[in-house]
């Protein structure tokens, strides 16, 4: 520690700064960003499924559910990049980074679904049962009444979704997708300087997360007045 | 506002800086990967290829270079020797050292390529070519410690009361449980994903020792003068280990084949010493000086 971790520091950002902010933090936003819009479609077709009459499928969605909450993400994307398609061949010509992509977003679909079935279910049945008895269907009731009042529930949670995902996509380095994490792989290899690179990539993470959970902090508050 | 146009200008300046570097260390690498490309056919389809590029100078990052082309080091100059040899088009898939074998066991590449050593578990499990040789990088095994440590050890009697640390799966371990094993004061439970990580650890007193390549040993050094040196002690290495060899998917021997067909012509061509110096050089092991090449990376030849 003392002066030469700080100006290896420095030395470090000088010769691979771009490493760490035009990969790093660019794929590594990219990557999360696509993992929780797809994982919010994905998502909200789980839930559905979950609720729908037709047993087999409530079966299906609720075992790939309990399954991908059940292990951890690391064995899940060496699954998507070795396992699968060995028993799927055209899933073999896919490059890794779509392969952890996928990944990803069944991942955060599968915790998205508990997001927003628990938003569903915190909406007072009292509402469901005025509506019921006021003559609405149970579409309309569902649409009308208890979708609206579950959405603001739902958003703050999907933002905490997020954030966890930014922090998960750094196990896809594995594959030298190229996240933050990847970045220092890459730079730790090249300099042998380990604490340093975590540093770095570190600080950037928090930035990232921190920009976003004030953000989304804004966004609560506006949702509030609305 | 004025503070965050300050940060964007001085992050611009550190950019900027990053982007004009000199004549590079990788003048006599580039020379060998040329060399190397001039006249390859692709007509015989695509040769993938697994690597962990984290072991300078066996494969590491470039990070002024793009894409493929940012992955560099012996073993990248051998991947790309062998997919001329065989025809086929080249495309390098980076990944972390455990995940390379995982890759060859499902298919999902043809070959690992990724200074991997010759071990009997290995062989039950995968085809494995004949060796080549990356200078001293595998024939001498060592171990470091910290610099006030440097040279104090000649037998493995003398690690008594020490902790030696070492990547996992790797040859290393193999040799200290060999040579450690069965000596009661030497704690040798200090395993570690990273080679990296290992010497942060014996940096900051965790652990005594590391085991490492000699030639891993030296980048690992140049980076921390000051902090880390060779013990003096060097394993004693069966022969079977000294080199390194690729892993090939069991049972695809028309592949194995060609490989190793490959492989003994530039053992014939006399091709690796070059090849490994040029990466001691790129991974500023060693000058260009210091190799007898001259500034544009030409062996100097009396």
């Amino acid at each position: 520690m003392g002066s030469t971790f700080f100006s290896n520091i420095i030395k470090l950002i000088s010769r691979y700064g771009h490493v760490f902010l035009l990969e790093g933090v660019v794929y590594t936003l990219l990557l999360s960003l696509i993992a929780v819009a797809g994982g919010s479609v994905l998502g909200s077709l789980f839930a559905l499924a979950k609720r729908s009459k037709f047993i087999p499928l409530r079966a299906v969605v609720s075992a790939i559910v309990e399954i991908v909450r059940g292990t951890p993400m690391l064995l899940q994307l060496y699954a998507g990049v070795f396992i699968f398609p060995q028993i799927v061949p055209a899933l073999k010509e896919l490059p890794d980074i779509v392969s952890v992509i996928i990944v990803l977003i069944i991942n955060s679909g599968a915790y998205v679904s508990e997001v927003i079935r628990s938003g569903i279910q915190a909406v007072d049945i009292g509402q469901t049962e005025a509506a019921r008895s006021l003559g609405l269907s149970a579409r309309t009731t569902m649409m009308s009444v208890v979708l609206p009042q579950a959405v603001k529930n739902i958003l703050p949670a999907l933002g905490n979704e997020f954030i966890t995902v930014i922090k998960e996509t750094s196990l896809a380095s594995t594959f030298y997708v190229g996240e933050l994490m990847t970045s220092y792989l890459k730079v730790k290899g090249n300099t042998f300087l380990t604490l340093e690179t975590l540093t770095i990539v570190g600080v950037l993470y928090f930035v990232l997360t921190f920009t976003l959970s004030k953000l989304l902090q804004a966004a609560e508050r506006k949702m509030k007045h609305a | 506002m004025k503070k965050l146009y300050a940060m964007i200008l001085v992050l611009s300046m550190v950019l900027g800086l990053a982007a004009c570097g000199q004549a590079g260390p990788d003048a006599a690498y580039n020379k060998y990967l040329s060399e190397i490309k001039k006249g390859a056919t692709t007509s015989n389809g695509t040769l993938t290829v697994a690597l962990s590029p984290d072991f300078a100078p066996m494969e590491f990052y470039d990070a002024a270079k793009k894409g493929d082309d940012a992955i560099v080091g012996f073993d990248v100059l051998l991947a790309n020797y062998l997919a001329k040899e065989l025809g086929m088009k080249l495309v390098l898939s980076p990944m972390s050292f455990d995940a390379c074998q995982a890759a060859v066991q499902s298919g999902k590449v043809d070959i690992a390529i990724s200074g991997f050593s010759w071990t009997a578990e290995r062989a039950e499990n995968y085809e494995i070519t004949d060796w080549y040789e990356a200078g001293d990088n595998e024939t001498q095994q060592s171990i470091i410690v910290r610099k006030e440590d440097e040279g104090k050890f000649t037998k493995p009697e003398d690690f008594a009361g020490m902790k030696i640390a070492y990547q996992g799966s790797s040859l290393q371990q193999q040799l200290v449980t060999e040579t450690f094993g069965k000596m009661a004061d030497v704690d040798i439970n200090n395993v570690y994903s990273e080679i990296p990580v290992a010497v942060e650890a014996l940096k900051t007193g965790k652990v005594d020792a590391v085991a490492v390549a000699h030639g891993n040993g030296e980048a690992i050094i140049k980076s921390a003068p000051d902090a880390v040196a060779f013990s003096g002690y060097d394993f004693h290495v069966d022969p079977i280990y000294e080199n390194n060899v690729c892993l090939i998917q069991k049972g695809n021997t028309a592949l194995l084949e060609k490989v190793n067909t490959a492989l003994a012509k530039a053992k014939e061509a006399g091709l690796y010493a070059g090849w490994y110096e040029s990466c001691q050089i790129y991974s500023e092991i060693k000058t260009l000086d210091e190799l007898g090449y001259d500034d544009n990376g030409n062996k100097i030849t009396q």
